[in-house]
C-alpha cells in the first residue's frame, strides 16, 4: 500500500526524498511513520519498475536533490489501484474479537473485560473528538478521524451485543 | 448532589404497565459531568425528568442536596424547577415569537425578576454562547446550532447549580453538536453539575462518568480517562508491523 500512496503523492508534485516523507506524515496526521530508509528503497524499486523518473538537482554548498516524478507507466498503476474499490476481506485484525472468542470458548464471564474495553474505546473517543477540533488538520486526516471514531462507535455498540449474548454466562 | 434511592417509575399504557425504571441508586457528586447512555425505551429521559422534578417515582426517592423532592410542596418543587435546575431539550423549545434575549431572559421574567437583575446576566450569556450580535434576532432566523446554544444560555440565567441535557446534539449537525459540547464543558468548568441524556457515544465520551441504562436499570458504569494523546498514538494506518506467530 505504502506503494501507491507515494506515486499519488509524486502525481500531485514531484518531490525528493526527504520531503516525500514529510509530506506523506503530514497528509497521515502521523498515524503511518515512515523511516527514510523505507522511503528511499521503496523510491529505487519504482525507478527499477518504470513507474517513477528521477532528475538529480545540483545545489548550492548541498549534496545534489534527487527529484522523483512519476512516469506514465506509474500513472497508469496508481488508477489501476485507486480507481477501483477495495475488494478484500473485511479486517478485524484486533485482539479483542478474539479475546472474547477465546473466553467465550471456555465459558468464562466477560462481563467486567467488556466493560474495561469499552472504557477504552470511550478514551479513545473523547481524545479522537478533541484532536478532530484542531485547526490545522489536513483534509485527508480529518476524514480518517471520522473513520475511526465511526469504528469506535460500532465497536461500542459490538461491545453491546456480546454482553447481551453472553449476559447467561455472567 | 443529587441522588436516586432505589427509584422505579412505571407508566400505564393501553391496561398495560411499563416498567421505565426498575430499582435505580445513583448517586451525581456536585460539579461531576454525568452522561446517561442507553437504547430508546432504556429510561433515559424519565432519568432526567425525575431528576428535574418534572415527574415523580412510583417508589424509591430522588433527592437534591440531601433533600428528598417527594416532601417538597408543589410550590417548593416549581423553585426547584426554576432555580436548582435549567433544562436543555433536544428540540431546543425556544419561544418563536420572542427575541434571542428574550428567550434567554425567560426563566428570570416568569421569576419576576426585574430587568435590572437580569440584564447583565443575559449578555454575559449571549457572549458565552458567542451570540451577542445577534440578541434581537428571533429563534427561526437562527441555525439549529445557534438556537441550541440560546436554549444552553436560557437553562443557565438563573444560575442553577444543575444542568439537564436531554439529547442536546440530537438534531444537529457534527459542528454544531461540536460547540454545544464545548459550551456544556465550560458550564461543568463553571462549576455546574451536568447531567446529559444521550445515545451519542461521542458526547458520551467527554463525561467523567458514563451510566448506561438498559430497560430501566443501571447495567454499567465507566470512567473514561482521555489522556490528550496525539493521532499517532490511537490510530495506526500503515501496513500491519510484521508480527511473530
Amino acid at each position: 500500500m505504502l506503494k501507491f500512496v507515494l506515486l499519488g503523492l509524486l502525481d500531485a508534485e514531484p518531490r525528493y526524498g526527504y520531503e516525500l516523507k514529510a509530506v506523506f506524515e503530514q497528509f497521515l496526521g502521523g498515524t503511518w511513520p515512515l523511516n527514510i530508509g523505507q522511503v528511499y528503497t521503496v523510491l529505487a524499486r519504482l525507478e527499477r519498475e518504470g513507474l517513477v523518473e528521477c532528475q538529480v538537482v545540483p545545489q548550492d554548498l548541498l549534496p545534489d536533490r534527487k527529484v522523483y516524478a512519476l512516469t506514465d507507466a506509474g500513472r497508469l498503476e496508481l488508477r489501476a489501484w485507486a480507481d477501483h474499490p477495495d475488494t478484500g476481506p473485511v479486517s478485524l485484525r484486533d485482539p479483542f474479537f478474539l479475546k472474547i472468542a477465546v473466553r467465550s470458548l471456555n465459558g468464562e464471564g466477560s462481563r467486567e473485560l467488556i466493560n474495561r474495553q469499552r472504557e477504552q474505546h470511550l478514551s479513545a473517543l473523547a481524545d479522537l473528538g478533541r484532536l478532530q477540533l484542531e485547526a490545522n488538520l489536513h483534509p485527508a486526516t480529518g476524514l480518517l478521524l471520522e473513520g475511526a471514531m465511526l469504528r469506535l462507535e460500532a465497536d461500542l455498540k459490538w461491545l453491546d451485543t456480546c454482553e447481551d449474548r453472553l449476559k447467561d454466562v455472567t | 448532589m443529587i441522588e436516586l434511592r432505589g427509584v422505579h417509575r412505571s407508566f400505564e399504557e393501553d391496561e398495560a404497565r411499563v416498567d421505565a425504571l426498575r430499582g435505580v441508586d445513583l448517586t451525581i457528586e456536585r460539579g461531576a459531568l454525568v452522561a446517561v447512555v442507553g437504547p430508546s425505551g432504556s429510561g433515559k429521559s424519565t432519568l432526567l425528568n425525575l431528576i428535574g422534578a418534572l415527574d415523580q417515582p412510583t417508589s424509591g426517592e430522588v433527592l437534591l442536596s440531601g433533600r428528598s423532592l417527594a416532601r417538597l410542596s408543589r410550590t417548593e418543587l416549581a423553585r426547584v424547577r426554576s432555580t436548582t435546575v435549567g433544562f436543555v431539550f433536544q428540540a431546543f423549545n425556544l419561544v418563536p415569537g420572542i427575541s434571542v434575549a428574550e428567550n434567554v431572559a425567560l426563566p428570570a421574567v416568569l421569576a419576576r425578576q426585574r430587568p435590572s437583575d437580569y440584564r447583565d446576566q443575559v449578555a454575559r450569556l449571549l457572549d458565552l454562547v458567542g451570540l451577542a450580535a445577534k440578541a434581537d434576532r428571533l429563534p427561526g432566523q437562527l441555525s439549529g446550532g445557534e438556537q441550541q446554544r440560546v436554549a444552553v444560555a436560557r437553562a443557565l440565567v438563573m444560575d442553577a447549580p444543575i444542568l439537564l441535557a436531554d439529547e442536546p446534539t440530537g438534531n444537529l449537525d457534527t459542528k454544531a453538536g461540536q460547540a454545544i459540547i464545548e459550551l456544556l464543558e465550560a458550564s461543568n468548568d463553571a462549576g455546574h453539575t451536568i447531567v446529559l441524556v444521550t445515545h451519542d457515544m461521542r458526547l458520551a465520551s467527554r463525561a467523567q462518568r458514563i451510566v448506561h441504562l438498559r430497560d430501566g436499570e443501571i447495567t454499567n458504569v465507566t470512567c473514561p480517562s482521555p489522556r490528550d494523546r496525539r493521532l499517532e498514538e490511537i490510530l495506526e494506518v500503515g501496513d500491519p508491523a510484521p508480527r511473530r506467530y
